[in-house]
């Protein structure tokens, strides 16, 4: 990622970069750059966690627009990160909009990422990455909802394309990797196989919990990835995914953490 | 080698010894909750894995296939087998496809690939054995084609006897989704590694599903 943040000014690059370390009483944000439109607000200290919300000058991801988020949480760090409104993504004539997330987590640190559910909305074009770097020993969630459109308005599977690719590293080793890869004019993801008949579909990936438990009733499930526990839910509406991920309980051990 | 068509035809054979049989792939999950129950269903399901094999098992053959890095490979596919059934299923289906096919012929890549998995530096992925073999014979093309045959006729078989079909409907869907056979093995040759790890929500769903159904026959 290119350092020299004033390069980019003016262009649709924007940049966020944040680390937060433990100063001996509390989670800081020890280094923090930014360039607009991407921002973040005043830290919020919530007893044991520090709670950073990215916000943005702009409405959304415009054609054009790259966005590069980079997130390193310290040993004993517990950093949550939160957006303030949906990831709104709009129609792209030209090249489309991309994200790319780079998260590291060291042993002993603890990230919560909680980004807002994403809505493509007709003609846009989105391609997202997270690279997910966490040492043995460090604590992490995150999920990641992706809705049909603006279901609201009838807008279904409108957008020209929406790919993401998330990979877990553990000590270098990729043990979780979720790609979606949703181009509706060359095959239609509203039936079996993809979103089957859901408006909404959200992923989560936990690292660190020995066991946990999801509501034993609705459209929710997990399984043993090669590391850490993969969930996945599905709905009608980003409110009914999120109120199935909220419902995510540590089985076990260490129950604090876990803190929606 | 003789003639590797013979050769490609006996290993990739729903009936080849390797526990094919055993595993549904989430559609036992699917049969289950009434979300596949006639011959319309099925073809939406088989033309779901033709869009989603390119980057996934058939993408990861094409790779290993091409010679492509297996230790990269191999890693990449195991960590895209999500749940957890799956990753047991194609580690199973890749020993004992291995044992099969080395007992029986010899190739050093595959008899390489072997060797690591039992020194531990490979987990040992099916898609990634398959491919290592169909990269061993004369025309990789036609082996990942056949390999992809492999893949949708297992489904059907299993369809057949879980919801149950006629044997002849079961083989007029199969027929009928044949002819995206050879853009799927195009794609899956062409596209980047980077690309790799596409599974479909749903399909994903399905297999995770399925750790907790109430009446199990297959084992994933």
């Amino acid at each position: 990622m290119d350092k020299t943040l004033g390069a980019v000014r003016g262009s649709d690059v924007s940049i966020l970069d944040i680390t937060a370390g433990y100063n001996g009483s509390r989670t800081v944000i020890t280094d923090c750059a930014f360039t607009s439109p991407l921002k973040i607000a005043r830290p919020i200290y919530i007893g044991g966690l520090t709670e950073v919300i990215q916000m943005s000058a702009s409405a959304g991801l415009l054609d054009g627009d790259e966005q590069h988020i980079n997130i390193n949480v310290g040993e004993k760090a517990f950093l949550r990160f939160t957006g303030q409104s949906f990831t709104k993504i709009f129609r792209a004539d030209k090249k489309g909009a991309v994200q790319n997330v780079r998260i590291s987590v060291s042993s002993g640190g603890c990230l919560l990422y909680l980004p807002r559910p994403v809505i493509p909305f007709a003609g846009s074009r989105f391609k997202s990455t997270a690279e997910i770097y966490l040492e043995k020993g460090s604590r992490f969630f995150c999920w990641d909802i992706l809705s049909c459109g603006r279901a609201g308005m009838g807008e279904r599977f409108a957008w020209d394309s929406c790919c993401s690719r998330t990979v877990v590293y553990i000590d270098g080793q990729p043990v979780f990797l979720d790609t979606q890869r949703y181009i509706p004019k060359i095959y239609s993801p509203a039936g079996i196989g993809f979103f089957e008949g859901y408006s909404h579909i959200g992923t989560a990936y936990i690292y660190g919990a020995e066991d946990i438990n999801i509501p034993g009733e609705g459209s929710i499930t997990k399984t043993n990835a090669r590391e850490g526990i993969c969930i996945r839910a599905a709905g009608n509406s980003a409110e009914e995914v999120l109120g199935y991920f909220g419902q995510i309980k540590l089985n076990g051990g260490n129950s604090s953490w876990l803190v929606f | 080698m003789n003639d590797p068509l013979f050769f490609l035809l006996q290993v990739f054979d729903p009936l080849f010894p390797i526990g094919l049989f055993t595993m549904s792939n989430g559609l036992e999950t699917y049969v289950s909750k009434g979300i596949i129950y006639d011959t319309a269903a099925l073809e939406q399901y088989l033309e779901g894995m033709l869009y989603i094999l390119p980057y996934s098992d058939l993408g990861f053959a094409a790779k290993a296939a091409a010679g492509g890095d297996i230790r990269l490979l191999d890693s990449l596919c195991a960590a895209l087998k999500t749940p957890y059934e799956l990753r047991q299923c194609s580690m199973r289906l890749c020993s004992r496809f291995l044992k099969n096919v080395c007992d029986m012929e010899d190739i050093q890549s595959l008899e390489a690939y072997r060797k690591g998995i039992e020194e531990g530096i490979f987990s040992g992925c099916y898609p990634v054995a398959a491919g290592i073999y169909i990269g061993a014979s004369a025309d990789i093309k036609r082996g990942l084609g056949i390999y992809c045959y492999n893949m949708l006729s297992a489904a059907v078989n299993n369809a057949v006897k879980l919801v149950p079909l006629r044997q002849t409907d079961g083989q007029r869907v199969l027929h009928s989704v044949l002819g995206k056979i050879p853009s799927a093995v195009e794609e899956a040759m062409r596209c980047d590694i980077s690309e790799l790890g596409a599974g479909g929500f749903g399909f994903e769903f399905r297999s995770m599903q399925h750790e907790t159904l109430y009446t199990r026959i297959y084992i994933s």
